[in-house]
Formats: structure tokens, C-alpha cells, sequence
């Protein structure tokens, strides 16, 4: 007989698939409830940046804590999956970017000298150091703690029982998505010119739908009878395209479906991805609402907010070149960069003579360019590991088991992420934990395969 | 939620490296581990380190030793690092990118130049970091070409990407302003990021060579920490004196 008032684990299942569900909806945003930092500005008469939490960011915590506790009880912590090489090797770089970088480690040796351990202390809220602990933090979060969340959760090992949530998460991903285009297209009709859904800008509302979308295309592609999957996915998709602004983000969004359905091996699929890009891309100019921002977005001048009359090449394509900066010989920053969330305190002075019209619009960086000026060619070549490992996690269990949708649905997404990155960063609050989700579903897919395996290996034994 | 009886499967088990030998991968890991000690020996010479350096080379060098003693007491995960190929190569980059940017500033920077048709008046010096990684490189042919492990092609992959962008905007900026050392766009960034793309490429192909064969690699991991702590502790106890021009 259980004693009284002890819970018992065994059932905390249900909360497990609960608080998976939670995770994968809070992280289809970006909404910020809380700020960390004071705002120096009108009291001390200079900026140092906030730190941003976003809902996602506390619901990963919230269920990661729950996952330690529960695990702990249950006793399996040694069943579970543990995030492979590649994750780790990018957290050693980042911390080798910041043990590297003169201005963080001066800011503290200033620290330590004027005021000892509580200097040194203060000095980790300075700008730089607050910035590289702030991005670590996040990366760790993003490619250590929410891989092993959502693997552990999605394929529960406990006892002697291996609960699979695979079709609750997608079924809750489906309808998150759906949730993110139904409040941009009520934006759209409120007027906006450039919906966001749940972001903060249009471009990660973008990148958001081309991570998201071809991973559900490729789910009803499989099965085009499942009726009520295809109408609800087909649905999305078609709103999705009033709602965009980013031209980055619709050529994401169809070749991750185009290649998703090439990965699927699925004639028709290709096909109507293929039509819908050319109808979505050749009516791109004619959706007057969106007319005005769609079409800025192929100007690559713009006027010059210091010089009256003239024009200039815009912010985000002359930062390319700009960012090349950080191989001057002197600097040493080529090999470990100048530190993890340094990029923007660094890039200013990368300009010299090249000309600076205008702000960018939000989130208009490439990602690839700002981990090699931040983190350096060792921090950009441990997150393309990352990518290129779970790729081809997918691609085995694609070559495993054909019969199986969901390899392939990552691949598409993780093309389209690819590309987006070049246009806008999508390692950001929200989408960082998506793209964990997306890498997760490849070690899913594995699995599938491998039960795959197991039930035919079973199947001649039992006749 | 579907509930189906356990079978007790490793997850995501890549597919195992296959261990490379023969003789030409043996001189080829040899000349691999000896382009690293050519650089560790620069690393040594006339360089005055920065804050970031001193502080780095003493972490690096104090965890590597914690990774050795560990393999040698048996301890399981340090002893699964050291005989992973993947592992030993990801760990002599870390290291070795820090102490390149050392080696990197060391000796004449005279000598032999980089003549080019974009800064003709400006050449580019070559330093001896730089021949000795190339020369490495090729030397070490025989090994990485047989061995080349996932992180050795994610860090060329990102070199090929820094330079695909720096040469895409440098290409496409030319078509709206002036081109030279005092104009809008100058194109000694551009022409710093592609040879640095090439020595950071050569270095990862020498980590790569180091690491491919067991008993180079067993070797090269085991004197690691030495060489990373002998290197601080000769900037930390005996620093190059600043000139008067420094000060």
C-alpha cells in the first residue's frame, strides 16, 4: 500500500508529457517578461545592454528542473541519452574564446586588482564579461540542456519501459504553428506591414516558419490520407505566405520542403513544393499589404541617415565585409574571435572607411559571420559540427528505415535553416530552443529505425 | 504516447572510427606532430603574449593534465577522449589555435611577402608559423588524408565560409566604391582573412595528421600539457622585456 502524502513517481509521466507540451509551445515565441539589469541610461547617462529572458527561456528551466528532480527519483539517470561530442566541443570553444579574449580578461585582472574578490565580482557585470557568461549560458542551454530534454522526453526510458512521445510533441509542434501564423495573420489584418506573430521581428517570424514548416509539410507528404494532417498543414503553409516579409525566409521555407520531399523520395511532394514556390515567389510584389516592406527588402541602397541626398549600400550587406575585420594579423582573434556576445561591442570599430547610412532592421545578421567574429573560425566550425552530426544522424536513420517521414522532415529543416542564417542570426531566444527540437527529432528518428530493426529481427523467431 | 518494452540500444551510436595505420600515416602523423612542436617552439621564442593568451595556455594546460593523469588511472570518460580520434583532433585544434596566434607573431616579419595585384605597395608578410604549418600540411598528406575526422572538415567548412563571404562582399562592394589601401573599400582585410583561412586550414590538417595514428596520438596528447604550461610559465616568470618604443 503507498504510504500517505508520497508521490509517486511512476505517474509523474503524465506530467513529463504535460511540461513537453509546454516547452514546445512556450518556444514558438519571443515574448521578454523579465529584464535582468537597470537601465543606466537615465541615471547614469550611458547604455549598457539588458538581458532579455524570454518565456521560452523560463519554461526551459522550469522543465528542466522538473526533469532533474524526477529523474533523480525514478533512478535513471544512467538510461538516459546524453548530448554527443560536437555539443560539448562547442561549449569548450566558447569558453576558450572567453578565456582568450584581452578585453574580458583585462576587464576582470582590473577588478580583481582594484577591489579584489568583490571587484572581480563587479567586473563580471561589465559590459564584455556580462555579455560572454550571458551567451554561454545560452548556448549551453540551447545545445546541452534542451537536446537531453527533449530526447529523455520524447523517448522515456524508465524501468524497463521505453515510452515514446514522438506524436504528441509533433502534434503540439503542429499546433503551436499554427497558433505563431493565426496571430500574424491578425496582425495582417490589423494593419500591420510587417507581421511577427509571437517575435520580435518579421525576419525571426520568418526564419521561425522556414525551420517549422517544411518539417509538417514533409509529415502529410508521407500520407496524403490522413486527411485532417494535410488540411491543418496545407492550411499553414498557404497563410503562412500573406504573413512573410522576408524574401530570405520563403526561399528557406521552400527549399527545406523541396529537399525534405527529395529526402522523402516522394515525386508528388516535390512537385507541389516546387509549384508552390514558383506561384509563392513570381506573386511576391502583388500582395499589397506588404508590398512596401516585401519590396525593401530587394533594395540594396539606402538613403544615408548622415548625409542628406545620398544613397548608400545597406548596413547588413556592407557588415559582411566589415566583419572580415577580425583577421587583422596583430589581433589574434581569427582562431577564438573576440569573445562569446561580443560581436556588437567589437564590429563598430571593424568599419574604418566603409560607410555606416543606416541601422539594420532587427536580426539582419549572418549568423556564420557573427560566431566567427564572437567565438572564431573554432567556434563557427564546432556549431556547423553540431549541424553536419544530427544531418547526418538523419540522414542514417533516413537510409535505415525509408518508411519512416520524420529523417527526412529534419533534413528539409535543417536545410532551410541553413540558408535563412546567411539573411538573419537564428540562434536567439525561442528559436534557439526550436532548433534543439528539430536536432532532437534526429535521434527520434534513429530510434524509429532501430525499433524498426528490432521488431524484424524478432519476426522470424516468433514464427 | 506509444509504451514499447525496452531494448537496450545506444541512441545515436555513430558509426566506429576505423583505426588508420601503415607506415606512410605513421611518417605522416610524425610530421604532423612535429609541425605542432615547431609551433610550440616559436610560441617559446621572442612573442610577448596577451592576458588572454597566459590565461588560456594555463587552463588548457592544467585540464590537459587532468585528461592525462585521468587516462592513466583508468578513469572511464578520459580514457574513452583519449581513444577517440575525433576527440584527440577537436582537442589539439583548442589548443593549437591559441598557441598558433602566438607563434604566429613570432620572428622577423620580414622576409618572405605576399606580393599582390590588390595592394601592390603593401605586401603581405609571411611569417614562419605560417611555412612551417603549410609545410606540415603536405608533408602530413599521407595521414590526414586517410584520417579526416568530422570536426577537421566542420573547421575547413567554416574557414571556406569566412573566406566565401569576405571575397562575395569584397566583389560585390567594388561595384559601388573605390577600391585601395585609403579608399572606402580596402581590400587588406579580405586578403588577411583568405591567407589566415589557409594557415588556420593547414594547422587543422597537422592536428588531424597528430592525431590519426594511435601510438602518434597517444604520444602527442600525453606531452600536451607540458608543452602548453612550459610555454606559459616561460611568458610568466621570464617575459620578453618591453622595448622603449612599446611603452
Amino acid at each position: 500500500m503507498k504510504p500517505p502524502n508520497r508521490i509517486d513517481w511512476r505517474a509523474a509521466r503524465t506530467w513529463d508529457g504535460a511540461l513537453l507540451c509546454l516547452l514546445i509551445v512556450a518556444m514558438c515565441s519571443q515574448i521578454d517578461p523579465l529584464t535582468l539589469g537597470r537601465d543606466t541610461f537615465v541615471t547614469q547617462g550611458f547604455v549598457t545592454k539588458q538581458l532579455k529572458v524570454a518565456v521560452s527561456d523560463l519554461a526551459l528551466v522550469l522543465v528542466f528542473g522538473w526533469f532533474v528532480i524526477r529523474t533523480t527519483m525514478l533512478r535513471a539517470w544512467s538510461k538516459l541519452w546524453w548530448p554527443p561530442l560536437p555539443c560539448w566541443a562547442l561549449l569548450a570553444a566558447l569558453l576558450v574564446a572567453a578565456l582568450h579574449s584581452t578585453t574580458i580578461v583585462n576587464a576582470l585582472a582590473a577588478g580583481l586588482e582594484s577591489g579584489g574578490i568583490k571587484g572581480a565580482i563587479k567586473a563580471i557585470a561589465a559590459k564584455e564579461p556580462k555579455e560572454a557568461i550571458a551567451e554561454i549560458a545560452q548556448y549551453a542551454a540551447y545545445f546541452i540542456a534542451a537536446p537531453l530534454l527533449f530526447v529523455n522526453l520524447m523517448l522515456d526510458r524508465r524501468e524497463d519501459v521505453l515510452i515514446v512521445r514522438r506524436s504528441l510533441a509533433l502534434r503540439a509542434f503542429a499546433v503551436a504553428t499554427g497558433l505563431v501564423i493565426l496571430i500574424g495573420l491578425a496582425q495582417l489584418f490589423k494593419g500591420s506591414d510587417a507581421p511577427r506573430g509571437t517575435w520580435q521581428s518579421a525576419n525571426l517570424y520568418g526564419g521561425f516558419l522556414a525551420m517549422a514548416l517544411p518539417l509538417l509539410f514533409v509529415g502529410v507528404a508521407h500520407r496524403w490520407n490522413q486527411s485532417r494532417g494535410t488540411v491543418g498543414v496545407g492550411a499553414e503553409i498557404l497563410a503562412a505566405w500573406p504573413t512573410m516579409v522576408t524574401p530570405w525566409g520563403v526561399i528557406g521555407l521552400f527549399i527545406g520542403m523541396l529537399l525534405g520531399a527529395v529526402a522523402l523520395r516522394s515525386v508528388r511532394a516535390a512537385g507541389i513544393a516546387l509549384v508552390l514556390s514558383l506561384v509563392a515567389l513570381l506573386s511576391w510584389n502583388t500582395f499589397k499589404p506588404l508590398q512596401p516592406a516585401r519590396a525593401e527588402y530587394f533594395h540594396i541602397k539606402t538613403a544615408s541617415e548622415k548625409e542628406r541626398g545620398k544613397m548608400e549600400v545597406k548596413k547588413q550587406y556592407v557588415e559582411w565585409y566589415a566583419a572580415q575585420g577580425f583577421s587583422a594579423p596583430g589581433e589574434a582573434r581569427f582562431g577564438t574571435g573576440v569573445g562569446p556576445g561580443n560581436y556588437q561591442l567589437n564590429i563598430g570599430s571593424y568599419y574604418a572607411f566603409l560607410p555606416n547610412a543606416k541601422k539594420m532592421p532587427p536580426d539582419s545578421n549572418n549568423l556564420y559571420l557573427v560566431q566567427a567574429v564572437s567565438v572564431g573560425t573554432l567556434g563557427l566550425g564546432a556549431l556547423l559540427w553540431i549541424i553536419g552530426h544530427f544531418m547526418g544522424v538523419a540522414w542514417r536513420a533516413r537510409r535505415a528505415f525509408g518508411a519512416d517521414w520524420l529523417s527526412a522532415g529534419v533534413l528539409g529543416s535543417l536545410s532551410a535553416w541553413l540558408l535563412v542564417n546567411c539573411f538573419h542570426a537564428l540562434v536567439v531566444r525561442g528559436l534557439g530552443i526550436v532548433l534543439a527540437f528539430v536536432l532532437s527529432l534526429a535521434i527520434v528518428a534513429l530510434q524509429a529505425a532501430r525499433d524498426a530493426e528490432n521488431r524484424n529481427e524478432a519476426a522470424p523467431q516468433k514464427s | 504516447m506509444t509504451t514499447t518494452p525496452f531494448h537496450s540500444t545506444d541512441f545515436d551510436n555513430a558509426p566506429r572510427e576505423a583505426e588508420v595505420s601503415g607506415r606512410a600515416v605513421i611518417f605522416g602523423a610524425i610530421a604532423g606532430a612535429l609541425s605542432l612542436l615547431g609551433l610550440c617552439l616559436l610560441a617559446l621564442g621572442d612573442v610577448r603574449p596577451t592576458s588572454g593568451d597566459q590565461l588560456t595556455l594555463f587552463v588548457l594546460g592544467v585540464a590537459a593534465l587532468i585528461c592525462v593523469v585521468g587516462n592513466v588511472l583508468g578513469v572511464n570518460p578520459l580514457r574513452r577522449l583519449f581513444a577517440s580520434r575525433e576527440a584527440a583532433t577537436w582537442a589539439l585544434m583548442l589548443a593549437f589555435f591559441v598557441v598558433y596566434g602566438m607563434a604566429r607573431r613570432a620572428g622577423p616579419q620580414d622576409g618572405w611577402r605576399l606580393n599582390t595585384t590588390l595592394l601592390p605597395d603593401t605586401p603581405l608578410p609571411i611569417p614562419y608559423a605560417a611555412r612551417l604549418v603549410w609545410l606540415g600540411a603536405l608533408l602530413s598528406l599521407p595521414a590526414w588524408s586517410r584520417a579526416l575526422t568530422a570536426p577537421t572538415r566542420a573547421i575547413l567548412a567554416s574557414l571556406l565560409l569566412v573566406a566565401l563571404f569576405g571575397l562575395g562582399s569584397f566583389l560585390f562592394l567594388r561595384r559601388f566604391y573605390a577600391v585601395g589601401e585609403t579608399e572606402i573599400l580596402n581590400p587588406k582585410p579580405l586578403l588577411d582573412t583568405l591567407l589566415q583561412a589557409s594557415e588556420y586550414g593547414a594547422l587543422a590538417l597537422c592536428c588531424t595528421a597528430a592525431g590519426a595514428n594511435i601510438l602518434v596520438r597517444r604520444w602527442v596528447l600525453s606531452a600536451l600539457p607540458i608543452l602548453l604550461l612550459m610555454i606559459w610559465a616561460r611568458h610568466q616568470f621570464r617575459p620578453i622585456p618591453l622595448k622603449e618604443d612599446d611603452e
